[in-house]
């Protein structure tokens, strides 16, 4: 995108404001904006325009993605948490758990994690760095952008779900649990965690634009993943309100994947298989995600930027 | 510390107008927005009307009305916490007014459809990620408005930064980020610019090329707004002031106008000050106050007066000088703390300093004053 390598001082005049031959007074009969057809009437664009005006924004994310380094230095540790668990789980007891199960641990447990918390991180750090000005002046609008966002956000978690699963892989082939090939199930759960993941980084986004304070967005999201769900669901289950973990956000992300890793295998008998099955709880999931984006907009839309 | 060195080769304006040459986006943008009934007059023209602004119990801004008209440089006065901020702000819908409305070419910033095209912004040199290189910025946002890649680097050219684009911008000095954000409100090649406090940052030398690029800018016919609570540094370069106080307007028109009564001063140094006032009192001058060196200011009378009343009461001179009512006078009274905007509409409002130091006044926006949010 740039040449790093470029020599900070150009041979000749030190940084001239601008080479002499540029210093011209302006043009008045050129410039002059009040000539007729000289300024464009702008216009509310409509249509095919906005459409345009949002590919603007989702290339203007793209490269916000890959100027920092945010999005390599967090999928970093999503692939080793998948290599790591799936080498231990493969090598941990082959009987008890299929390698699907393992991969969906792998997946929706750890490397989950890294990509709703690159959601967060790359919609944050626009507050953090004030750059959120200039993002939201440039922009036709706070909602489109805080989509467009969303939609990159998207697209880096899928590309974690594929790193991930392909990790996750890695892992379990050293292992030694792959001696029969990959197994249909494991490359599924592989698949739909492309889609969670996706999902993951645009629900990071939304949550992110709510809050707006990185460190507070990040801790919110990893206290209550790890935390506020399990012993929300699990105070629910003592009561015998019955079992509602799948239909919270990060048991519903887990649910589709353990649910689809765990279908007609003997684990998954064994472990008695939830009650929703797995494309339920992926669109639970994608549910909140879409919410988590939509109410991230409705708040940035009303918010006074300083 | 900045590679920039602020050097300035200015012999004349120093606005580039072959980066306007460039006008491929514009010319689709035409096609497109003939049909529109929603457009904006393209005038250029800021109208504020009726704004009032208040955080919480805070009333940054209150009923504040005034009118930007294009080709010249309006100057935004007014000292710190006036509500020069929270207005700016206003304009380019990043703040929501609690009540009246401020509009650009006729219509609310959120209507303009292409708003970075119409205006261009310098708020704040602190909206950069430090690990980003400067063209990497620029891009970003080139991307969002819709220009080409080639403006990123006409727009470094313009402000001097070309040969520093692939520099980080953490590793830009305060005057070079100043110029960044100069480079990222131009690169719609906007008919508008609103500056926030442009001159913090910038050496004597960029203060001098800001200018003549203010004023090139304006005179080919477009807008400039430009706030600054230090009248001298805009002084040379605005045609037309507005000028508030504690988020209420006390002056508004030419520069040149913003002279005071008219009444001439002077200042006078002599042996014995108690016995010349008291003279001058004798010849009807009353508005006399003492100054700390032991001096005199008379308001209302000449040189000559003072003078010859002195050597009638056989009071010696050392010193006799007149003074214009300077604009930075009339400045410093108009945004003085004690000033009342509006103070005899507002009965029973408060009459003495509010309640401790300056900091406690409304606060519009410490933008700009932070440190670096690392």
């Amino acid at each position: 995108m740039t040449s790093p390598q470029h020599p900070p001082n150009p041979p000749g005049p030190v940084n001239p404001i601008a080479p002499v031959s540029d210093y011209q007074h302006p043009d008045p009969t050129r410039a002059d904006p009040n000539r007729p057809g000289a300024d464009r009437p702008g216009t509310r664009p409509a249509g095919p325009e906005m459409l345009g005006q949002f590919v603007a924004l989702l290339r203007s994310e793209l490269r916000k993605t890959y100027s920092t380094a945010a999005w390599w230095a967090l999928l970093i540790p999503a692939a080793l948490l998948s290599l790591l668990v799936n080498l231990a789980t493969g090598q941990g007891n082959g009987l008890a758990f299929s390698p699907g199960l393992g991969m969906a641990l792998a997946l929706g447990s750890f490397s989950s994690k890294l990509a709703v918390v690159y959601g967060v991180v790359c919609a944050s750090s626009e507050f953090r760095h004030r750059t959120i000005t200039t993002s939201f002046l440039t922009a036709p609008g706070r909602a489109q952008l805080i989509v467009a966002k969303a939609v990159v956000a998207g697209l880096v978690g899928a590309v974690y779900g594929a790193v991930s699963g392909i990790a996750g892989i890695l892992g379990a082939m050293f292992a030694g649990g792959l001696s029969g090939g990959v197994p249909e199930n494991l490359l599924a759960v592989c698949a739909v965690a492309v889609l969670t993941f996706a999902l993951w980084g645009a629900l990071g986004v939304g949550v992110a634009t709510m809050m707006s304070s990185q460190l507070a967005a990040i801790v919110a999201v990893l206290v209550y993943l790890l935390l506020v769900e399990q012993v929300v669901s699990g105070l629910v289950s003592l009561g015998g309100w019955g079992q509602i973990e799948s239909y919270m956000p990060g048991g519903a992300a887990n649910t589709a994947l353990t649910e689809l890793a765990s279908e007609g295998t003997l684990a998954g008998t064994l472990l008695g298989g939830g009650t929703t099955p797995w494309w339920l709880a992926l669109l639970i999931f994608a549910g909140y995600a879409v919410l988590a984006v939509l109410a991230g907009a409705a708040i940035a839309q009303r918010r006074d930027v300083t | 510390m900045g590679a920039v060195n602020g050097r300035n080769t200015h012999d004349g304006s120093t606005y580039d107008p072959r980066a306007r040459d460039n006008r491929a986006y514009d010319t689709r943008a035409h096609d497109t927005r003939a049909h529109d009934s929603r457009s904006h007059d393209g005038s250029g023209r800021i109208v504020v009307r009726n704004l009032t602004k208040r955080f919480g119990p805070v009333e940054a801004v209150r009923d504040l009305s005034f009118t930007v008209e294009p080709g010249r440089v309006t100057g935004f006065l007014g000292p710190n916490g006036a509500g020069k901020t929270t207005t700016l702000r206003a304009a380019l819908g990043l703040v929501i007014p609690t009540a009246g409305e401020v509009t650009i070419n006729g219509v609310r910033y959120d209507q303009l459809g292409h708003p970075a095209r119409v205006v261009g912004a310098l708020l704040d040199s602190q909206g950069f990620h430090r690990a980003r290189r400067a063209r990497a910025h620029l891009k970003i946002y080139a991307a969002a408005i819709g220009v080409p890649d080639t403006r990123v680097d006409e727009v470094l050219t313009v402000v001097g930064l070309h040969g520093d684009g692939d520099r980080k911008v953490g590793g830009y000095s305060l005057g070079m980020r100043q110029r960044l954000s100069l480079a990222t409100a131009l690169l719609g090649d906007p008919r508008i610019l609103v500056l926030d406090e442009p001159g913090s940052g910038l050496d004597p030398q960029g203060v001098a090329w800001l200018r003549e690029f203010l004023r090139a800018f304006a005179a080919t016919g477009r807008t400039v707004l430009v706030s600054s609570h230090q009248l001298a540094e805009v002084a040379q370069t605005v045609d037309h002031v507005v000028i508030i106080n504690k988020g209420r307007q006390v002056y508004e028109g030419r520069l040149d106008q913003l002279q005071g009564d008219g009444r001439p001063k002077v200042r006078v140094l002599s042996s014995d000050a108690t016995r010349l006032a008291t003279a001058l009192a004798g010849q009807g001058v009353t508005d006399i106050q003492s100054t700390p060196d032991g001096g005199l200011t008379v308001t209302g009378a000449s040189a000559t007066t003072v003078g010859d009343t002195a050597l009638a009461a056989g009071v010696a001179i050392y010193g006799l000088t007149q003074e214009r009512a300077d604009l930075e006078r009339q400045f410093l009274e108009l945004t003085d703390a004690r000033y009342q905007p509006g103070a005899s509409a507002s009965a029973g409002g408060p009459t003495g300093q509010p309640p401790g130091p300056p900091a406690a006044q409304p606060a519009g926006h410490p933008a700009g004053q932070d440190g670096p949010l690392a």
